[in-house]
């Protein structure tokens, strides 16, 4: 993304001319389910752990951003992390008991990541 | 040497306070698309965009996944109202805002640029600068140009950087 100032003139002509810009229907492409590796016997104690996967649209400072906001991580570590889902599609960001781990994935989703959680096998 | 900072739209002034520098027109423009946001997540669960908003909790589990959904999904709807209310409440005026209301705006920002994404079905080599004038969605395409330029300014002054 580049630091240049953009305009807002043509989404807003867009917008005067009586186009509501959110009222396009999105495209039918139905999101690609991740393809995981599921354990068929899970244990019970076993610990939950958190995955953000790769997507298109987020931005990469602002992927390790939010990595750093939410669960107080080094920029160093919340970069490794980013870079991690950017490349090989998708981390582990965080672990622990069920309940911990829902909010976890509650929080990401709050920051418009695509987290998910799953027991560890 | 200027810091770049100091010529972009989301500006640190101390005391952890921030200016939005935006003209008294794209204030207006911005807040008309924050309307547009918060009537779309009105909308149904299913509708397609809305699917980076309320995305699956348990990949692998669809049962227990409709339990989380049943209970966390009026909550999130319920967030992202919040941080509507805070964005509209910002771009009213021109005073310094605080961190949280800033970040409230980055959380803004982003939703609006994740439902233009599906819409323009962006992928990692969409570049909106391709997309003519003729094209039906060119107006969707320079805003999702454009909010990603204003997240990144808005990530950058929250990190300090």
């Amino acid at each position: 993304v580049s630091f240049t100032t953009p305009s807002l003139a043509a989404s807003a002509q867009a917008s005067a001319a009586g186009t509501q810009i959110l009222m396009v229907r999105a495209q039918d492409t139905q999101t690609v389910e991740p393809d995981v590796d599921i354990s068929e016997s899970t244990d019970l104690d076993a610990p939950w752990i958190v995955l953000v996967w790769n997507d298109p649209i987020n931005l990469m400072s602002y992927v390790s951003f939010v990595f750093q906001k939410l669960f107080g991580y080094t920029k160093e570590k919340a970069d490794l992390l980013m870079l991690d889902v950017h490349e090989k599609g998708r981390a582990v960001v965080s672990s622990g008991p069920r309940e911990k781990v829902e909010l976890d994935v509650f929080r990401l989703h709050e920051h418009g990541l695509w987290a998910t959680m799953q027991q560890d096998s | 040497m200027r810091r770049r900072r100091q010529q972009g739209p989301v500006e640190p002034v101390g005391n952890g306070m921030f200016l939005i520098n935006l003209s008294e027109q794209d204030r207006a423009t911005m807040a008309g698309f924050v309307e547009q946001l918060e009537e779309l997540l009105l909308s149904d669960i299913s509708d397609p965009r809305l699917r980076r908003l309320f995305p699956v909790a348990y990949h692998d589990d669809p049962e227990r996944d409709a339990e989380y959904q049943n209970y966390m999904h009026d909550e999130l709807r319920q967030s992202r109202a919040g941080s509507i209310a805070i964005v509209k409440e910002v771009l009213g005026h021109t005073e310094p805002i605080t961190e949280s209301q800033l970040h409230g705006f980055m959380i803004v920002l982003n939703s609006l640029r994740l439902v233009l994404g599906t819409l323009l079905d962006a992928d990692e080599s969409t570049d909106t600068d391709d997309i003519e004038e003729s094209d039906p969605l060119f107006g969707q395409a320079q805003l999702y140009g454009y909010l990603g330029w204003l997240l990144e300014w808005t990530v950058s002054a929250l990190a300090g950087e």
